[in-house]
């Protein structure tokens, strides 16, 4: 294969020059000044997104209350629960399944029997309930349990779960042992009283369970399983001394 | 100004020196880029992007070669690119040797420059850039095939159908030129 075009074309053209036309120049020249002020801008672009992503980073975000997450405790616990928050004059004999290592309560031997004795709220084990009854003042006073008690909870402990029982208002009971604490009803409603917002003519489901609730107690009653057994017995004997001629029954 | 002056007051991004730079490379650069992609405003719009890459990136030269050395191989690389891009490298891939159809060697006219300027432009794009690259500037097979990813069996034919191409090219241009010799002396 001959060479010759070879050298011939690369000898006559290697050299050969042809004049670039007078724009591209200043498109040269464009294009450099061009690409100076292209780096400047990233360079800005990026530290506005470095800014904006620290600030994401390190914005501090909300935190949740703790009020808030009482409340979310809650909710999440046992659906057996159902208080009613405590009013100053209802009587509410409300009785709530709680987890015995909440509280156990253990009634006061030394409550004077003459004295009235109001109660509210309830405190209840799961083998024993309790019964309360009016509270005449908002003020309501919890106690700890006084003799030995196998679990002794804070009143913060049984906040989620347990509702509160309550002292008398003129107690004269020996609390040397334990603690009394001193709640409003809002307080006890917030702090003890699981938070439940019925939805419109939802009061007869409510009631319902409440109802459930009182026939249970109602029952507890007329067996003498609760309190107010003693409390029936000791008024039986009363009238039994003061008033022998009356026959009463005795489950009454 | 020297060759060293000038890549120093390029590198301080001086404008005069890089303006000198340009007018001292540019028109065989613009000849070069014209002799690969044919169009001449095609071409110059490679030039535009050779010379100004070439200007950014000035201070990679390493004084390994010649600084035209340097500038046209940065030219040659973005006349490739631009042709890739147009997807106007069509190759065979045809290996089969090329036809031994060759004229004999003969001692031409001289030929005017130009004609033969115009003779490469008229090859078809793969004729024209491998002749380019291995007759005109230097390239061996192994790197135009690395270039245009292609085989070096598909350089070599492309190189020998070129050079059959131009050959028929620059008979033709004989014939005419013996014609018109004849013309004027009949007259």
């Amino acid at each position: 294969m001959t060479p010759q075009p070879d050298k011939l074309f690369r000898e006559a053209l290697e050299d050969f020059n042809r004049p670039a036309p007078a724009s591209a120049w200043n498109r040269i020249e464009t294009g450099l000044d061009r690409k100076k002020s292209n780096g400047l801008w990233w360079k800005i672009a990026a530290g506005i997104l470095l800014l904006i992503a620290a600030s994401f980073i390190f914005w501090p975000h909300d935190t949740i209350l703790p009020a808030v997450a009482l409340n979310h405790q809650d909710e999440n616990k046992s659906t057996e629960n159902t208080k009613l928050p405590i009013t100053s004059s209802a009587e509410v004999p409300v009785v709530s399944a709680v987890p015995a290592k909440h509280v156990e309560f253990i009634p006061n031997k030394k409550i004077k029997r003459n004295s009235p004795v109001t109660i509210t709220g309830i405190e209840v084990e799961e083998n024993n309930h309790q019964v309360v009854s009016n509270e005449k003042e908002n003020e309501v006073s919890v106690p700890t349990s006084v003799e030995p008690v196998e679990n002794i909870v804070e009143p913060d402990e049984i906040v989620a779960d347990a509702s509160v029982s309550v002292l008398a208002d003129d107690d004269e009971t020996d609390v040397t042992q334990g603690r009394n604490m001193k709640y409003t009803s809002q307080e006890v409603n917030t702090r003890f009283m699981k938070k439940v917002i019925p939805a419109e003519a939802t009061h007869e489901k409510k009631s319902a369970s409440g109802v459930k609730k009182v026939i249970d107690v109602a029952f507890g009653f007329k067996n003498n399983d609760s309190l107010l057994g003693d409390l029936r017995q000791l008024k039986n004997e009363y009238l039994t001394i003061n008033f022998p001629d009356k026959k009463r029954d005795p489950t009454k | 100004m020297n060759e060293q002056e000038l890549i120093k007051g390029c590198i301080r991004l001086e404008r005069s020196a890089q303006k000198s730079l340009y007018d001292t490379f540019s028109p065989k650069m613009y000849a070069l880029c014209c002799r690969y992609v044919k169009d001449p405003m095609d071409a110059e719009d490679v030039l535009v992007t050779a010379f100004t890459k070439i200007l950014k990136r000035i201070e990679q030269y390493r004084c390994e070669g010649s600084l035209e050395g340097w500038i046209k191989r940065a030219v040659i690389n973005e006349c490739l690119t631009f042709l890739r891009k147009k997807k106007n490298m069509f190759m065979t891939t045809d290996i089969q040797e090329a036809d031994r159809e060759m004229y004999t060697q003969k001692n031409y006219d001289p030929l005017l420059v130009k004609e033969l300027f115009n003779m490469i432009e008229e090859l078809p794009p793969g004729y024209r850039i491998v002749f380019n690259m291995y007759a005109i500037d230097g390239y061996a097979h192994k790197e135009i095939a690395e270039q245009l990813n292609i085989s070096e069996n598909t350089s070599k034919s492309q190189l020998s159908r070129a050079r059959v191409y131009l050959q028929k090219l620059l008979a033709q241009r004989e014939l005419s030129t013996q014609r018109i010799q004849h013309d004027t002396t009949t007259r």
